[in-house]
């Protein structure tokens, strides 16, 4: 299998990513609150790099965690 | 005129009162710079995925308008002045930007788009709504990973107090079904198992 997927954003066309999509945000992050690479979630360079500047952002306005380790 | 969106987060203890006296203030003061307001989506009180200033909660406002960049400057300071707002972002959109969100809001009426793929289908309906609608369901949806996680985390303890390596085996997978939804979850186990020691 040397085919690559392609990645979800890609598919969808996305040039945008929310930082208030939420839920498509945390699909992106550990249960720990990390982001996940991309060798892991198969999202392309250009969408990740919107990925993490929306989590970033989302991160700010406490939309979304730095860490779950913090609440402990 | 340029595109901006301002995400702001107000103090729980204005109450609702107070939280929409606020953002009516930001508002004017928007409107007086020559900016025109363009949406403005109150979410009301939403739970902080971590604490500010000792707050749990925080009610969120989200201001579109076009108005001139210099206002930026000044609001941006007025708002970091005012001890009654916890956090503020403010992002200026670019014109493909808009263009695609409005697309986003007519395919998503059409069909389900990227946020549902994989989840219940009842939540369709959700998605039909604009953004600001179905917030509301993502506080639920974000309860429920948390109490998640909790749960999760305390079986791993337990393992661990018991015994060392024979159960070790089994938390990675424990962690990835829980953990993130990526659909390749090969290198993921690793990296729990890794934080776990």
């Amino acid at each position: 299998m040397t085919h690559q997927k392609p990645c979800r954003f890609c598919i969808e066309k996305r040039g945008w990513i929310d930082y208030k999509e939420e839920r498509v945000l945390r699909r992106y992050m550990t249960d720990r609150g990390k982001i996940v690479p991309r060798r892991q979630s198969g999202v392309c360079a250009r969408h990740q790099r919107m990925l993490t500047t929306a989590i970033k952002r989302a991160r700010h306005v406490a939309l979304l965690p730095f860490t779950t380790e913090s609440v402990r | 005129m340029r595109h901006y969106e301002g995400t702001i987060v107000l103090d729980p203890e204005l109450q609702d009162d107070g939280y929409n006296k606020q953002l009516d203030r930001i508002k004017k003061f928007i409107e007086e710079r020559g900016g025109k307001i363009v949406e403005d989506d109150r979410w009301g009180l939403r739970n902080l995925a971590y604490e500010i200033k000792k707050h749990s909660q925080g009610y969120y406002g989200v201001l579109e308008w076009e108005g001139p960049g210099e206002l930026i400057g000044d609001l941006d300071h007025m708002l970091r002045l005012d001890e009654n707002i916890l956090r503020h972002l403010i992002i200026h959109f670019d014109t493909k930007v808009i263009a695609e969100r409005e697309e986003i809001k007519l395919r998503s009426a059409s069909r389900p788009d990227l946020v549902d793929r994989d989840e219940d289908s009842d939540l369709d309906e959700e998605d039909e709504d604009d953004f600001g609608n179905d917030f509301d369901e993502d506080i639920i949806a974000g309860k429920e990973i948390g109490e998640e996680e909790e749960k999760v985390e305390e079986e791993v303890e337990e393992v661990a107090g018991e015994t060392g390596s024979e159960q070790a085996a089994e938390e990675p997978e424990e962690e990835a079904e829980t953990g993130s939804e990526a659909e390749e979850t090969g290198g993921s186990e690793q990296d729990d198992e890794g934080r776990v020691e």
